[in-house]
């Protein structure tokens, strides 16, 4: 049998990135303080062997904008991950594969920060 | 991600999913693709809402066994109020929730697509400002 040109894991993930926008804040949802500045702290990991994971990564508090760096595997963030200004009421999504994981660190002060975290298979 | 399959055929779907999951999960991408940017907004079931400060409000729920619910909500913009938006796990107001806001924040909510699975609920919890009223629109696919 011919090997399917898209694999199963792509088109979860495709499902995955066009569905998942609009479900959040639906799917398993846990809080995360993160108070430490300048250390990672793993926020969600995709511990299946077969699906995609959806993540939604909010604000839960509405204190000021804070400039933090999402990194993918392995979770020590560097300058060049994704440093982004993380204002009250904004929400990031990642779609992570088999074994992938997503960590944050907070640059400078304020903190604490408390997150929201939604997860949703595919 | 962008890997060119804007028409997915059923096949896709039960590829990877039980008949009736593939099924369900065929209505929520339908919904998903064609409500975006708000193309379906002015159609389906539309309902205003009078929040109560603190007090949580189910705006949308499936009630359907097997359909997708495609929900616009629509917060105000520009004014004092924030708001939290949860899921069905229960009337919201608590930590994990998402939080839109009016304009006291940088971002601002306006209107946003939600799809619901059956037994889905959506829930607003007006944190502070003046008594705000919600609009959604919803449409079952």
């Amino acid at each position: 049998m011919d090997k399917p040109i898209i694999s199963d894991i792509m088109l979860r993930q495709y499902f995955a990135a066009v569905i998942g926008p609009a479900r959040s804040p639906f799917g398993q949802r846990s809080t995360k303080s993160v108070s430490a500045i300048g250390e990672p702290t793993q926020i969600a990991q995709n511990s299946t062997r077969d699906k995609a994971l959806f993540v939604t990564v909010s604000r839960a508090d509405v204190s000021g904008t804070v400039t933090v760096i999402f990194s993918q595997q392995p979770a020590s963030g560097s300058i060049n991950d994704f440093v982004v200004a993380f204002a009250p009421t904004s929400s990031f999504h990642f779609v992570l594969r088999p074994d992938e994981t997503v960590s944050m660190q907070i640059l400078a002060a304020p903190a604490p920060m408390i997150l929201s975290v939604g997860t949703e298979s595919y | 991600m962008d890997i060119g399959l804007e028409h997915l055929t059923h096949d896709a779907f039960s590829r990877l999913y039980s008949p009736e999951l593939a099924l369900l999960m065929r209505r929520m991408y339908d919904a998903t693709v064609i409500g975006r940017g708000l193309q379906r907004e002015t159609f389906g079931v539309r309902r205003l809402f009078a929040l109560v400060v603190g007090e949580p409000t189910e705006v949308a729920s499936n009630t359907s066994r097997d359909r997708a619910l495609l929900v616009y909500l629509q917060l105000p913009v520009g004014g004092p109020q924030q708001f939290f938006i949860s899921s069905a796990q229960g009337p919201g107001g608590g930590g994990s929730d998402f939080v839109g806001s009016g304009g006291q924040n940088p971002f601002t909510f306006g209107t946003k697509q939600f799809v619901l699975r059956p037994s889905d609920a959506l829930w607003v919890t007006q944190r502070i400002g003046p008594r705000a009223l919600v609009r959604t629109s919803s449409e079952y696919f």
